[in-house]
């Protein structure tokens, strides 16, 4: 109690210099905090997108698909997929589940030839799924059964195309023979993906269906779960559900392409992390270790009214602990604080990210986590703590005399 | 005008020298003869065996009805098709069976136009597109548009003999002498009595085989005689085949007026 009293004296007797450590700490500390709500935030967005675009949380496929997917076997397709989706739909553990075809097609423009990704879908169903019209930058959504479509931004810069153009589009059907047909474009949409952006097209299943010659088949059916459900449990139950279909049923990371993007992206932004937090850490080390050896002179008096090695590192350790304290939760709050406003308003990456295919929205929402907030902190406070020890020590055992000598 | 001419002393040459010389010149312009002799032969037989297979496969008009057979590792499908055909320029092609029907491919001297009821517009095929399949088949919209002769594009070589289908055939190698062609290399096998090609080989300019089409059957109308049945087999695809039939030919039918045309192809 009496060396706290003191500690708490001695930050308010140079109040510039602890509220300058404090800064320091604060500064670090919202950072970090801040850098891992983004890096977080950059993660859920991975993880929707690829669920959103690419594999859903389980995938329905024909079961030779994957094997072949190479060489775009549509004919390898779900049939009566709209029937198997109502069955999936009704399972406890599905919250959405949509139809959908992906294929490729070339678009002619002059004397050149373009690969376009297709995505044909029901845009009623894709809103319950992913909220398509959030996704909208200009114009509307398709009418179902039409002959309309929604374009990637970056596919009608690249075209010189602009709403109310047509594209005609030559694909393989599934009766693997070939079909050509044309599109108005009706609304532009903001893929997350660069090569989505670049070459996506996307159309009424059911139009799709007829240009394909698919009948009522399709080629996948993508499933979002409730969350009180188990992934594993789901997919067994599932696949029991629909056996006899000639079909599989998998979870997203089976989905080499889906997990392989959301690896790399931990281990790069952990990397991030670590990298961060290391050098925020030489910025508390440093600000701790000046505000010691400044007060050599102070130490050597405290070692001469007669207080021990122990006590004067106690009393120095407690110090950096309040400073370090009230520094770590000025910042907790000030990265909490950052978090909270960008998770609302989000953060606009467009120009970060220059068109790269990492599969991260332009738009990121950063987002808190407790463990975040609580290991930042607590780190803070025992790498202020930490780093009094050693020189505290140091300059505790400087003899007295010459300790008051010490420019 | 200054001219240059060479002195030789009078006193130097000799009549039996002169006779020695001249021997000397009649030795060398004999080898020579006899060296290119054959050359020369071949070549202008191995150009008389690609027009002549020429002659045969073109008419002044036809119109064919056909088949695609296309075999691959997920199984056998079908398209039935009517072609109408004037020369070697001019064709229109188009498929009847239910997957297809109302698609048209019209080549003209120049260009490859695709016409689809499904789209608006009608495509022109050119550079990379032209490699694509028709169908889904192992013929690609390139390799329906050599609308040349083989002897505008190919320097043709007699490379050897061979029997195919117990017929006994000449190889003629076919090397490129435009840049802009589909293949730098082809070998054809062509029937030494018939002229009808046997076989063919298409290659690319590493050397790699691209295409086999093997003739399995003929037909035999107005004196000429040309592949009823041809087996295509593109090597870059795996376990792939693909058959064209002819069905029926009406070689010299009267083709309807404009059929050619782009106006006609969207009609």
């Amino acid at each position: 109690m009496h060396l706290l009293n003191m500690a708490t004296r001695n930050i308010w007797r140079n109040t510039r210099r602890s509220i300058l450590s404090a800064i320091a700490i604060a500064i670090s500390v919202a950072a970090i905090i801040f850098l891992f709500g983004l890096l977080r935030g950059l993660e859920d967005d991975v993880s929707l997108n690829v669920q959103n675009f690419i594999s859903g949380e389980l995938r329905v496929r024909h079961v030779d698909f994957d094997t072949y997917e190479h060489l775009s076997p549509l004919h390898l397709a779900i049939p009566n997929a709209d029937e198997m989706r109502a069955t999936i739909q009704n399972h406890p553990a599905v919250r959405n589940a949509v139809v959908r075809i992906p294929f490729n097609g070339l678009y002619f423009q002059d004397d050149d030839t373009f690969g376009i990704e297709v995505l044909a879908g029901d845009f009623a169903e894709e809103e319950r799924y992913l909220n398509i019209s959030n996704l909208l930058l200009d114009g509307r959504l398709p009418q179902d059964n039409t002959n309309e479509a929604v374009v990637g931004s970056e596919l009608l810069k690249r075209f010189g195309l602009s709403v109310g153009d047509q594209m005609t589009l030559l694909v393989t059907t599934f009766a693997r023979s070939s079909n050509a047909f044309t599109v108005r474009i009706v609304g532009v949409i903001d893929f997350p993906y660069a090569s989505l952006s670049r070459n996506a097209v996307m159309l009424p299943l059911a139009r799709a269906q007829r240009y394909l010659r698919a009948g009522s088949a399709a080629t996948e059916i993508l499933i979002k779960l409730t969350d009180r459900y188990d992934t594993e449990q789901a997919q067994d139950e599932l696949t029991r559900l629909l056996s006899g279909e000639n079909i599989s049923v998998k979870h997203w990371s089976e989905v080499s392409s889906a997990a392989g993007i959301l690896r790399s992206s931990r281990i790069s932004y952990l990397i991030m992390g670590l990298v961060f937090l290391l050098l925020s850490s030489t910025v508390i080390v440093n600000t701790t270790m000046m505000v010691i050896y400044e007060r050599v002179q102070e130490i050597g008096m405290l070692g001469a009214i007669g207080m021990s090695l122990r006590q004067i590192v106690r009393l120095f350790y407690i110090e950096a602990l309040c400073i370090g304290g009230l520094g770590a939760l000025v910042g907790l709050l000030i990265g909490a604080g950052m978090n909270g406003y960008f998770g609302y308003a989000g953060l606009d990456l467009t120009a970060q990210l220059g068109g790269a295919d990492l599969g991260i929205s332009n738009i990121v929402y950063p987002r808190n986590t407790f463990a975040s907030m609580a290991g930042v902190f607590c780190y803070a406070m025992i790498i202020s703590g930490i780093t009094t020890l050693l020189p505290t020590r140091r300059c505790a055992k400087i003899r007295p005399v010459d300790a008051l000598r010490h420019d | 005008m200054n001219t240059y001419q060479k002195i030789i002393p009078a006193q130097k040459i000799t009549p039996a020298r002169q006779d020695k010389h001249r021997l000397t010149v009649y030795r060398c312009v004999l080898m020579g003869v006899l060296l290119c002799t054959p050359l020369l032969v071949a070549a202008q037989t191995a150009e008389q065996f690609v027009r002549n297979l020429e002659a045969n496969q073109t008419h002044d008009t036809s119109f064919i009805e056909g088949r695609i057979l296309v075999t691959d590792r997920f199984g056998e499908r079908a398209s039935e098709f009517i072609s109408y055909n004037r020369g070697s320029e001019e064709s229109l092609l188009e498929f009847t069976s239910a997957a297809e029907r109302g698609q048209k491919v019209l080549r003209t001297a120049n260009e490859i136009y695709l016409y689809y009821p499904d789209a608006s517009e009608i495509i022109r095929l050119q550079g990379a597109a032209l490699r694509e399949s028709l169908v889904g088949s192992d013929v690609s919209y390139e390799d329906v548009t050599g609308n040349r002769g083989y002897l505008d594009d190919y320097r043709a070589v007699i490379v050897g003999e061979d029997v195919v289908a117990d017929r006994p055939s000449t190889i003629v190698e076919l090397t490129a002498i435009t840049d802009d062609i589909a293949y730098p290399l082809q070998r054809l096998w062509i029937d030494n009595t018939d002229y009808v090609l046997l076989k063919s080989e298409q290659y690319a300019l590493s050397g790699k085989l691209l295409k086999v089409s093997e003739t399995k059957e003929t037909i035999r109308q107005k004196g000429k005689i040309f592949p009823g049945r041809i087996t295509i087999s593109d090597k870059l695809k795996r376990n792939s085949q693909t058959d064209v039939v002819i069905i029926s030919i009406d070689i010299d039918a009267s083709l309807p007026r404009g059929i050619f045309s782009l106006e006609e192809l969207s009609f």
